[in-house]
């Protein structure tokens, strides 16, 4: 129970921080942001009025205080360019995110287990090799390149996909496979990693001297073990997905949140810019609390 | 190893022959648009008819510049504060691991995005926000090092012996973490040349007139069709430096660790 509420500690604490770091950001805007934010052909009026509906014209303490206060409400401003609440944008953009990392995950982790465990199972030979240099390739292609070679193939020359959107009815299989290959990659050498790890214990050997087939002893009984440290490292690239995730859907004109923060940075829509990136990052925060939880109730061995 | 340390060097010549390019690469050529490779440019032409080889090399100035920049300004920064909060301990390394852990919660290039959103594009723009997001893991594996460091007796022999913190942090410790702050490095130089021509491929990262791998592979996706060279020439050199940044961190880290079974 302590160390639920300690987990629960740093979490708040983190929130905290994240929060008040997108807070800040406003404020770095080299010169003053209302002016960027309005262009160079404002005149002072307007500038006066964007500035008292930011709350830029009182103190930073008090800008503070309304934030968090906000933020609690739930509320993230309101468009500079939609004019319409951020919380409500994001929460229409946000289902096409979600849809595209769930389905980048579930093709991650389809390649990944069978190729990391062919690759263990056959450490030091040639279909090692391959599965580690079909990895270490997965990691070093660029997503923003990935994605419009395969629109090029696939879409361009052979005609057998959309080329981007969200309508067509195979619109998803192109902007999964560029958003997953990379996030494949690294579960196929960490699988292989953990699995290699876990062969030589003596659970194994004792599954084996009972007879199982090796089917069963791989599959049930070491890769139980063995995706542990594998489970943490999701969480951790979920951080790596979601980055993905901007290019990605840039890539394939895919309605996410990506898109619109691109897009809102691009309008200088700030109040946008600071809602994306507060809710992605606290999506991430908690992922990775929930996945730092579920590993302790899961290995014993961890559990205080 | 050969090969791709000689595809990292085929990298710096490019980039240095980007700087006797001159004007060439922004002679714009009106009845070469988007034109298929001839003998005078290997790489054919992009859409306003400039050549796309020497476009390359320019690019490829941009992405070392700003690798080179941006790792050894975050190495030197984040060893410098890993290094004094390893070493000193206390309420200083505690708020040091608070600090860490406050970067490391914002996912990957989304803290990168966001810094070069604010501080507006340009390279120097990219840099800075590429070291924000960089001094991270530098500082993390300095601290992790110098805490199992600090009380090994080669360190506490240089105390007894009256050596000062700087003099026992920077030649006591700092020789002995530098491998493994070199493979970070390494892999490192993949992550920025990958991060920036991210940023440039956005719109966020470099401006034209000035040439990035990533801001080439945007404007090439609108004439895939017609000119598909113009996405794939620099995804091509791209993809190679990553992929020999990365492969020469893994051999290094596999040189350095002998009890590690994965390559």
């Amino acid at each position: 129970m302590s160390r639920l509420l300690q987990l629960l500690g740093e979490l708040a604490f983190t929130l905290w921080a994240v929060g008040t770091l997108v807070f800040l950001m406003l404020h770095l805007v080299p010169g003053d942001p209302v002016a960027v934010m309005l262009g160079e052909g404002a005149n002072a009026v307007d500038q006066a009025a964007l500035r008292a509906q930011l709350g830029l014209d009182q103190p930073l303490w008090m800008q503070y205080v309304h934030w968090w206060g906000n933020l609690l409400q739930g509320d993230l401003g309101r468009s500079l360019f939609w004019h319409q609440p951020v919380a409500a944008l994001i929460g229409e953009r946000l289902v096409y995110t979600v849809q595209l990392a769930v389905l980048a995950l579930g093709f991650a982790l389809l390649l990944a287990l069978p190729l990391g465990v062919w690759a263990a199972l056959h450490a030091g030979r040639w279909p090692d090799s391959l599965a580690m240099g079909v990895s270490l390739l997965g990691v070093s292609i660029p997503n923003f390149w990935l994605g419009p070679v395969l629109i090029l193939f696939f879409s361009l020359w052979l005609g057998w996909l959309p080329v981007s959107g969200v309508q067509a009815p195979l619109a998803w299989v192109l902007p999964t496979l560029t958003l997953g290959t990379a996030l494949a990659a690294i579960l196929t050498r960490m699988v292989r990693a953990s699995l290699l790890e876990v062969l030589h214990e003596d659970y194994l050997r004792t599954a084996r001297a009972k007879g199982l087939p090796q089917r069963v002893v791989i599959w049930r009984h070491a890769l139980g073990n063995a995706l542990l440290p594998v489970v943490t490292v999701l969480g951790l690239q979920l951080g790596t997905l979601l980055g993905g995730a901007v290019i990605t859907e840039v890539v394939f004109d895919w309605p996410g949140l990506g898109q619109l923060l691109v897009e809102s940075i691009q309008r200088r829509d700030y109040p946008v810019v600071q809602g994306v990136m507060l809710v992605v990052t606290a999506a991430y925060v908690l992922v990775n609390a929930l996945t730092e939880w579920l590993y302790t109730r899961l290995d014993p061995r961890v559990r205080p | 190893m050969r090969l791709w340390l000689g595809i990292l060097l085929l990298w710096g010549l490019m980039a240095v022959a980007g700087w006797g390019v001159g004007n060439g690469a922004m002679a714009v050529q009106l009845d070469k648009l988007l034109a298929l490779p001839d003998w005078q440019s290997w790489l054919g032409y992009d859409q306003l008819g400039r050549p796309v080889g020497a476009r390359l090399l320019l690019g490829a100035q941009t992405s070392l510049v700003v690798a080179l920049s941006v790792v050894s300004l975050s190495a030197l920064i984040g060893t410098a504060i890993g290094l004094v909060s390893g070493y000193v301990g206390g309420w200083l390394d505690r708020f040091v691991v608070r600090v860490i852990d406050v970067f490391l919660a914002f996912p990957g290039l989304l803290l990168a995005i966001g810094m070069a959103a604010v501080l507006g594009p340009g390279v120097e723009n990219v840099i800075i926000a590429l070291v924000v997001v960089g001094w991270v893991s530098y500082a993390r594996l300095a601290r992790a090092q110098t805490l199992s460091l600090r009380s090994r007796e080669h360190v506490l022999a240089a105390r007894a012996l009256g050596a000062g913190h700087g003099r026992i942090l920077l030649r006591h410790v700092l020789p002995l973490i530098m491998a493994p702050l070199g493979v970070e490095m390494s892999f490192g130089v993949a992550g920025a040349v990958i991060s920036e021509a991210g940023l440039s491929f956005l719109g966020l990262g470099v401006q034209p007139p000035a040439d990035s791998w990533g801001s080439m592979i945007r404007e090439g996706t609108r004439y895939m069709l017609v000119a598909p060279h113009l996405v794939l020439a620099p995804g091509l050199a791209l993809m190679l430096v990553v992929l020999a940044a990365n492969r020469l961190g893994d051999h290094w880290r596999d040189r350095l660790d002998v009890k590690r079974l994965d390559g």
